[in-house]
């Protein structure tokens, strides 16, 4: 029932309300993985579902995942090395001469609602500083961002600097306006989505 | 409801006004015979010479006919929270379906004629459906012949608590079909209060008027209904092929109607109907959905509206073409765009292809989500602090953006959603398997027609309805002489 809460709390956007729930929670003993995996995880699931499914809306989508977002603020500290190392790592960002990061971002949130550990570049992101980042993170999977079609083809330029610097290990998705399944399987990344929670499955699953 | 854009300047409105006015005084219409309107119209005093049949408005007494008749009323309905108040509170337009059609486009494409059965599942589904208003009664082919409308109109009001636009097929069916109004309404007295139908009156274009439809009028004002004076002009062969001729033609008509349906009832509601149509030169077919008809129709609504403040209703939905392809829905849309730009307070023709010989109920259902689109393309906008979005303006800094603020959050279900037209990408659209729009219609059908009939008629009223059909296939079936 408490859990439930705070699953209700994200459904809900109580922004002003998700840290209190979960310290509140922490206290009287639950454990911080149940409520991440049980209240944040699973209302985030529940609220890509009802995106897909056309019951919500993107702004709305975007206020459950803040609120997610603050609760999940008060749990990182409180999550043991275990359940920090079994969450996937996935660094995103918007290619170079693209500035647009709303629909970067979004995604962002949703695989950070996923359960995943997301580290942003931002945008103007150029393919050698794509590969720095992957060095650092370590990540399982790379997100490339981006709106304009003219700014298309860095993504390829970045699989392939990817490939030239030994990480081809690293899977790539792709998203964004303009690109399309075929667009992804032409430059070598390995998928592609159309929209926020389409995202968190595709990261699901190419991380399995 | 207000045009957001007019052909005629205030001089050129007046001009065309004076010409409408000289045709009815100088020229008049011609009326056939009817033992009450014009022992009626003659004495309020209308010029009638009944050897010719001639009858001349003069200016001054068709002023104050347009006096008489209330600028403001309503379309009752057997649903309290269902009846219609023209013109449209808060601005936009009521919508209702083809009348008359008698080709049944089925969902699977095939092409026949209507039923009774059709006529059930046709109002059924117009019920269902939150933009149409009001319904009208297809012409069914297995109904007796002469007792159809009887017979389709009961068809309409055993499956919808809508208000109903009635279109007589004969003189001497009009009294059986105001018993059936005064049964939905449950009495003569209940139907003034709240009238669940109006009756369709039309003029025999050019000027003259057929007994039937003078029998409409006089039955109709007595009754306390409205009436929605209708010509049809088919520009080039019944009238002038010029816009300001056929309007100014139509209009007169209208008005003719209008001074008619006063000297019989002062105070009755008159809906100004001009469905213009164009004539195709080549073919000789009639248009309602040609560029020209559409300017002639929205200038004459227009016109009407601005020139003598009565509510307008005329084609706001159907298309030329056979079928319900890409010529059937872009000349629907222009259609509508232009009425709904005009101020035209009721749209007709919903669910009709085919000039309106044929009505389809995927089309009808794909008219409901255009006309929702209308609703909001000429809905007011109101300026206020939220609408202005004043202080998100001032939150939210250079670069950044709104689609995560809660201004977005707290409007963005205020935004019309589409509930058949696919706004997918094309990898999305492949991926769903490449739905088209009759796809979705067809699913959309499959639901509204399994989900229970709120709208149908109680078993007493059914009852009631039933014994009025059987006196009148007795009585009209022995003056037809079958």
């Amino acid at each position: 029932m408490a859990i439930n809460d705070v699953y209700r709390a994200v459904l809900d956007f109580e922004e002003d309300q998700i840290a209190d729930l979960i310290e509140k929670e922490l206290t009287e003993g639950v454990e911080p993985n149940k409520l991440l995996q049980e209240g944040l995880i699973a209302a985030m699931d529940a609220v890509g579902k009802a995106f897909s499914e056309g019951e919500i809306f993107v702004p709305e989508m975007l206020m459950a995942a803040q609120t997610m977002k603050l609760g999940l603020d008060v749990l990182n500290p409180r999550l043991g090395d275990k359940d920090a190392q079994s969450r996937g790592v996935i660094v995103i960002g918007t290619v170079k001469g693209d500035l647009h990061d709303i629909g970067k971002n979004l995604v962002g949130m949703m695989l950070e609602g996923g359960g995943f550990e997301v580290h942003d570049l931002g945008i103007d992101v150029s393919p050698e500083a794509f590969v720095e980042g992957v060095k650092k993170y370590q990540p399982a999977i790379l997100g490339l961002s981006a709106l304009l079609t003219t700014t298309m083809p860095v993504m390829e330029e970045t699989v392939k600097a990817l490939k030239a610097a030994g990480l081809e290990q690293v899977k790539v998705m792709i998203g964004g306006a303009p690109v399309t399944r075929d667009f992804a399987e032409n430059i070598g990344a390995d998928g592609f989505s159309a929209d926020a929670p389409a995202a968190v499955e595709l990261a699901r699953s190419l991380s399995r | 409801m207000v045009a957001l854009f007019s052909y005629f300047s205030d001089s050129e409105t007046e001009t065309m006004k004076e010409q409408v006015f000289r045709l009815l005084a100088e020229d008049g219409v011609k009326l056939d015979s009817h033992p009450q309107l014009i022992p009626a119209l003659t004495k309020a005093g209308y010029q009638m010479d009944e050897a010719s049949g001639i009858l001349k408005i003069p200016v001054d007494r068709m002023k104050a006919a347009l006096e008489e008749a209330p600028k403001s009323f309503k379309l009752g309905a057997r649903n309290p929270e269902r009846i219609l108040q023209l013109p449209k509170p808060g601005g936009g337009f009521w919508a209702r379906t083809c009348t008359g059609g008698h080709a049944w486009l089925e969902p699977d494409g095939s092409y026949r004629r209507v039923t009774l059965n059709d006529v059930a599942k046709w109002s059924q589904l117009s019920n269902a459906l939150d933009e149409i208003s009001f319904l009208s009664f297809l012409f069914a082919d297995d109904a007796p012949v002469y007792s159809a409308d009887v017979h389709s109109m009961v068809s309409v009001v055993n499956n919808t608590d809508k208000h109903l636009w009635v279109q007589p097929y004969e003189a001497k069916n009009v009294d059986y079909l105001v018993k059936l109004g005064e049964a939905v309404a449950g009495g003569a007295a209940k139907l003034k209060e709240n009238p669940v139908i109006s009756f369709i009156a039309c003029s025999l274009t050019p000027r003259l008027f057929k007994h039937m439809d003078l029998e409409i009028i006089y039955k109709s004002a007595l009754a306390g209904t409205p009436i929605q004076a209708c010509s049809l002009p088919g520009a080039g062969a019944t009238s002038p092929i010029t816009v300001p001729g056929v309007v100014i033609l139509a209009t007169a008509e209208i008005l003719a109607m209008t001074a008619m349906a006063q000297a019989v009832q002062p105070g009755t509601p008159v809906v100004a109907c001009p469905i213009i149509f164009s004539s195709d030169m080549r073919s000789g077919r009639s248009l309602q959905s040609s560029a020209e008809a559409i300017k002639a129709g929205s200038a004459c609504v227009q016109f009407i509206k601005k020139a003598f403040a009565l509510p307008t209703h005329n084609y706001g939905l159907g298309s030329d073409a056979a079928g319900l392809g890409e010529q059937n829905m872009a000349e629907r849309t222009m259609l509508l765009t232009a009425k709904a730009l005009s101020g035209q307070d009721i749209m007709g023709g919903a669910g009709q292809t085919e000039v309106a010989v044929c009505v389809s109920p995927l089309q009808l259902i794909a008219d409901n989500e255009l006309l929702s689109m209308a609703r909001v393309l000429v809905s007011p906008i109101e300026l206020n602090d939220n609408s202005m979005a004043t202080a998100v303006l001032k939150k939210v800094e250079p670069g950044k953006e709104f689609i995560s603020q809660s201004h977005t959050v707290k409007n963005c279900r205020n935004l019309l959603p589409q509930k058949n037209f696919n706004r997918m990408t094309m990898t999305a659209w492949k991926d769903a398997g490449e739905p088209d729009l009759q796809a979705a219609l067809r699913a959309d059908y499959e639901k509204i027609m399994a989900a229970p009939n709120t709208g149908a008629a109680s078993a007493d009223l059914t009852r009631e309805l039933d014994e009025i059909v059987k006196a009148a296939d007795a009585a009209l079936k022995e003056a037809a002489g079958k």
